[in-house]
């Protein structure tokens, strides 16, 4: 067979193999990546991006959970101060219903409770980065105002609705209680049961005095109840917070087994394949150029 | 019989037969590394003998031919795989530029800037009056259509870059099949007159390998030296001394340049057939391919995504209330990857987070948000969809690296055996040198001794 010594197709085919190689695995060891681009590993990069958009869903709910969080202390703060101010007035009607007080000592308990439902009042009337955290979802009006209308001098003027927030895939949790639900519900009316107070103690009617302490009590109960929303609410968030960094944490793991390079293997390859490229490079320098030409005398 | 003077014809002759084979030697060593050249080899073949009584006296060599060493099969192997050749990496190289715009394993595409335009619309959930978060679903949406704007300029400008490729690509066949028109003649008329064409046939073969390496051709023997050259499905482009240039024209329906066959009356729907659907080989074909199958698949798959994003927020504004009360308006104008925006004179007060009409009202905020898990594109979410198109492109910028791995090693091979047959080989060469130059000089001793011998003779006549 007739064969035409031709090295250096061959010897240049080799010597672009090991650069090629050298190049990837510089690549690998200079990025930390297996590969830089998509044609490299279609699937892996399929991967890849639905790991990237899995981690930004972990990222909103993540965002989401933390936002609800320090409302929910705000709201959960506020409420338990009313039920401070609430004990304090419960003592206050007690003392008012005593027999031994005098009215002009009536009055000045009364002016304190009065005092002290302003301030429930305020509680009632609490916001968060600019929203009222008991209107319902009318979060932008106040929802407690003076107004004579109802018997209580104090109207809720929010609604009755609540807002949902997703905290995970098909997982979400109640954001909001109405303030009619804490402060207005039927027979544990936080304001008639301060205004009827108010009003005994100022008439001197130890009866309806102690009838209004027991209104008290009843709301003092149920803000207590609702207060559990919040905590028992906060609680879910915590947990959902831990599992959320878990599924980072594990979203962190599968994204480095899909892109992450070995720096050990990625280093050794870089190694081997300059080793390679030296050779070929060596061998080119040491082709046999020589004919029957140079023999031929 | 002839006498002295008949071997000293048979020297002479000789001497003219070694000198033309060392010439064709001495040539092919010249050539040895000359692109297209194809080895030569003389022809020498024993002159007739003549009889004398009973004798038959030989009447020495004459160097009848120069012959080329070419394999015709082999050759047309080689057209048709440097064609597929130029044709992967004219599509890979289209390709390669798609990838880029879409390469997630660097930071770009469309993943981050998709999930945050719709986690936005969940953290506007958390408080849906916050002017600060309703700024922030804004900005996100501005930064969507921007990169979505973005990425679709980057697929026209490649598209373009392709379109610019096609014309030259045009121009060059043009040029080349005017020189295989040229040399068709001179090859017919050097033949029609007993001489070598062998140069001329070399420079046609290369010019045909160039060719192919363009578009996907068809050669003919038309006989007489001649060659018929026409694209695969028959468009003529060289018929005897004649080329039929090809056009690039600009399609005003795609936008795009379509190629166009000159034609012959012969060929059928010539003359001015669109034939760029029909050219699948050779650079043209990858960069029409890479054009018209891969940058127009993405340009689709962007567009699509776009649509179903515009239409499934505008849909769920529409069923949601703003800030005011009122219905919300579309958040994005436009129909495609190229012209999304978020509408003009759009107010983040607009942005319908609400489901029933109250301002604190976060129901269709978390609407908007889930849209990403909706599957509004070809039934598919945004993020699954956009997942499998960029794998999508990354498969066929693969496969494509493969073939080309693939027909390197096949070329590689071919090109090799090309070499083995028509490659000049030194040692070779180097024999025959040697051989040829014996034979002369025993030539040359032929005619001194005969030079001597007629010498005696002449002396033998004048006695000297």
């Amino acid at each position: 067979m007739r064969i035409v010594y031709n090295p250096y197709t061959t010897l240049l085919q080799g010597i672009e193999q090991d650069r090629q190689a050298l190049n990837t695995a510089m690549s690998q060891v200079s990025t930390g990546q297996k590969f830089n681009s998509i044609g490299a590993d279609p699937q892996a990069v399929a991967g890849v991006i639905e790991n990237n958009f899995e981690a930004a869903n972990l990222d909103r709910y993540t965002q989401s959970v933390s936002s609800l969080q320090s409302q929910f202390q705000a709201a959960g703060s506020a409420l338990d101060s009313v039920t401070q101010a609430l004990t304090t007035t419960i003592g206050l009607g007690v003392q008012g219903a005593n027999g031994t007080l005098n009215q002009n000592q009536r009055d000045a308990v009364a002016a304190q409770v009065s005092q002290i439902e302003q301030q429930v009042l305020g509680y009632a009337n609490s916001r968060y980065q600019g929203t009222y955290l008991f209107a319902g979802t009318a979060t932008t009006t106040q929802p407690y105002v003076q107004d004579s209308a109802p018997s209580s001098g104090i109207q809720y003027v929010g609604n009755t609705e609540t807002n949902t927030v997703e905290i995970g895939d098909a997982q979400s949790v109640q954001q909001n209680l109405p303030g009619s639900t804490i402060f207005n519900a039927s027979g544990a009316d936080v304001f008639k049961g301060f205004n009827d107070l108010i009003t005994t103690l100022q008439s001197g009617d130890t009866a309806g005095i102690s009838n209004a302490t027991s209104e008290l009590q009843a709301a003092f109960s149920n803000v207590g109840l609702q207060r559990t929303f919040y905590s028992s609410t906060l609680q879910n968030l915590n947990t959902a917070s831990y599992t959320l960094s878990q599924e980072q944490t594990n979203l962190t793991v599968q994204q480095n087994n899909l892109l992450a390079a070995d720096p050990a293997t990625a280093i050794t390859n870089m190694t081997q394949d300059q080793v390679a490229l030296d050779a070929a490079l060596a061998a080119a320098g040491k082709v046999d150029q020589n004919s029957l030409l140079n023999y031929l005398k | 019989m002839g006498g002295l003077t008949g071997s000293l014809e048979i020297a002479m002759q000789s001497l003219l037969a070694q000198q033309g084979a060392l010439e064709v030697t001495s040539n092919n060593i010249s050539n040895a590394h000359t692109p297209g050249y194809s080895r030569q080899t003389p022809v020498l073949v024993e002159d007739p003998s003549i009889n004398e009584g009973s004798l038959v006296f030989g009447e020495g060599v004459s160097l009848q031919q120069i012959k080329s060493v070419r394999d015709n099969v082999l050759q047309l192997q080689l057209n048709q795989e440097t064609g597929t050749q130029s044709q992967v990496n004219a599509y890979l190289g289209g390709m390669n530029q798609v990838a880029t715009v879409f390469n997630e394993t660097q930071g770009a595409g469309l993943q981050n800037v998709i999930s945050q335009f719709f986690n936005s619309f969940q953290q506007l959930s958390t408080n849906p009056t916050d002017a600060t978060l309703r700024q922030a679903v804004l900005t996100a949406g501005q930064n969507l259509a921007t990169a979505f704007n973005q990425a679709s300029a980057s697929l026209g400008q490649i598209r373009t870059g392709l379109d610019q490729s096609v014309v030259q690509d045009v121009a060059q066949v043009n040029q080349l099949t005017s020189q295989i028109a040229a040399l068709n003649p001179q090859i017919a008329e050097a033949q029609g007159i007993g001489q070598s064409a062998n140069s001329l046939i070399d420079q046609r073969n290369d010019l045909i390998s160039q060719l192919s390496g363009l578009v996907n051709t068809s050669v003919t023997d038309a006989g007489n030296g001649y060659v018929t050259v026409s694209t695969a499905d028959g468009a003529p482009l060289v018929v005897g001394n004649q080329s039929f240039a090809l056009t690039a024209q600009l399609d005003t329906q795609t936008g795009t340049e379509h190629v166009f066959s000159q034609g012959t009356p012969s060929y059928p729907g010539a003359p001015g057939t669109d034939i760029t659907a029909s050219i699948q080989s050779g650079d043209l074909g990858g960069l029409i391919q890479a054009r018209d199958q891969g940058v127009a698949s993405a340009q689709t798959n962007l567009d699509n995504l776009t649509a179903g994003i515009i239409s499934s927020v505008n849909a769920q504004q529409a069923r949601g209330y703003d800030l005011s009360g009122k219905a919300g308006a579309a958040f994005f104008t436009g129909s495609s990857s190229s012209n999304i925006a978020v509408a003009n004179n759009f107010l983040s007060s607009q942005i319908a987070a609400s489901s029933d009409g109250t301002v604190g009202s976060n129901g269709n905020a978390l609407a908007l948000a889930n849209i990403q898990n909706d599957p509004i594109v070809n039934g598919q979410n945004p993020g699954d969809f956009y997942s499998n198109f960029v794998a999508g492109i990354g498969n066929q910028v693969s496969t494509a690296t493969s073939q080309q791995t693939a027909v390197g090693l096949v070329m590689t091979q071919l090109q090799n055996q090309q070499t083995n047959i028509s490659g000049v080989s030194l040692d070779e060469e180097a024999a025959n040198l040697e051989l040829y130059q014996n034979a002369y000089n025993a030539s040359a001793q032929v005619v001194a001794a005969i030079n001597t011998l007629t010498q005696t003779t002449i002396n033998m006549a004048t006695g000297a």
